[in-house]
């Protein structure tokens, strides 16, 4: 079995652990009890798994030299980013007893992974060709006006009317940034899907579209979690955290699709 | 001027998209390129007429990200003067090139 089988083969089985294991918190146990707790602070083992395997596969591409390369380095590192985030709040539970702070030191990482996915998303939309279309005026307006659009209707309802007082200014500017940085990487997603439709095609054609909807999946993940946090609703271990699971798990075997592709291509020769 | 520097630029730019490996071995894979040395310019074209040899390449990059691959081809033809590539070119793409 090739090493590239062997990686997905661990993907997926990581995936159904963290998929069953939910079904029986959901099912069987109350919301606060203490696995609960271990499965929402180790379920980002999936992230730093698919990460790591990003930058390996991405070293194949050529790495910074490429745009294929680049955008799955920055693809990687914003996951990897999410694995920090998650295990940086791990480490503030289990070493310094603090639950949820917010906040915390794991917000670094979380910030990185925002940026880190739109560079992913630009080199990608690149490779695949959006450049063409936005040689045209009709394009040029919907890339800027589509983006604006997805910002204001986060803004209406992830922070417009919300209480912000007594938190810190770092709170206040993360409570604006991330629905707002994250609806930038997701508009762009869909914006690359759209202005490379035309043109993109090829082996490639549904290994973009596959890492470009890992990428809206996990923007759902996030906006429902960020719903549920704002209505006082979400408790660990919660669908939003397992919906993060599969958003993961998903962005990984998007890269193992990368991994597969080039074999194919190679093999070709 | 010759073909081989037309080829080697279209490489060299497919090399910017897909990786050097990559851009290498497509352009391997059309039987008609060869790698003299490590550099992804130095080339050598055998069994085949100019035209062929660009058309094999352009449809080896096309297998990647399919039109998109040959857009990326196509602005790198446009680079040269019309008049020094136009006898290289195929006939399927000489009238989207000059379509500028």
């Amino acid at each position: 079995m090739s090493l590239r089988k062997v990686a997905t083969v661990i993907a997926i089985v990581l995936f159904c652990v963290y998929l069953l294991w939910w079904l029986w918190l959901d099912l069987t146990l109350p919301p606060d009890s203490s696995m609960h707790h271990l499965y929402s602070y180790s379920y980002g083992i999936l992230a730093g798994y698919g990460g790591v395997l990003g930058f390996i596969i991405a070293n194949k591409y050529g790495g910074f030299k490429s745009a294929v390369g680049k955008s799955l380095i920055f693809f990687s590192f914003g996951l990897f980013c999410q694995f920090l985030g998650q295990y940086t709040y791990a480490a503030q539970s289990w070493v310094f007893h603090i639950e949820n702070a917010y906040p915390s030191w794991g917000e670094i990482f979380f910030f990185a992974s925002v940026p880190s996915y739109i560079l992913g998303v630009w080199y990608i939309g690149k490779a695949a060709g959006s450049g063409v279309s936005l040689k045209l005026l009709k394009f040029k307006l919907i890339s800027i006006i589509f983006p604006l659009i997805m910002v204001a209707v986060s803004y209406y309802f992830f922070i417009n009317g919300q209480s912000m007082d007594g938190q810190s200014q770092i709170a206040i500017f993360l409570n604006f940034f991330y629905p707002i940085g994250e609806a930038a990487f997701v508009s762009l997603a869909i914006l690359a899907y759209l202005l490379s439709s035309n043109v993109l095609g090829g082996v490639m054609k549904r290994r973009v579209i596959f890492i470009l909807f890992s990428l809206v999946f996990q923007y759902v993940a996030d906006s429902l979690f960020l719903y549920r946090t704002i209505q006082g609703t979400w408790y660990q271990a919660d669908f939003s955290e397992f919906m993060f699971a599969m958003s993961y798990a998903l962005m990984t075997l998007a890269f193992l699709d990368f991994s597969s592709v080039f074999g194919e291509l190679k093999d070709k020769n | 001027m010759q073909p081989e520097k037309l080829v080697a630029d279209i490489i060299k730019e497919q090399s910017l998209i897909i990786g050097e490996s990559l851009a290498k071995s497509r352009a391997e894979s059309t039987g008609i390129i060869k790698f003299k040395s490590s550099n992804i310019e130095d080339i050598s074209i055998s069994n085949g007429s100019p035209s062929e040899t660009i058309e094999k390449v352009v449809q080896s990059y096309e297998q990647v990200f399919g039109q998109a691959s040959v857009e990326v081809c196509i602005s790198v033809i446009r680079r040269f003067p019309a008049d020094d590539v136009n006898m290289f070119l195929p006939e399927s793409l000489k009238s989207r090139v000059l379509a500028r």
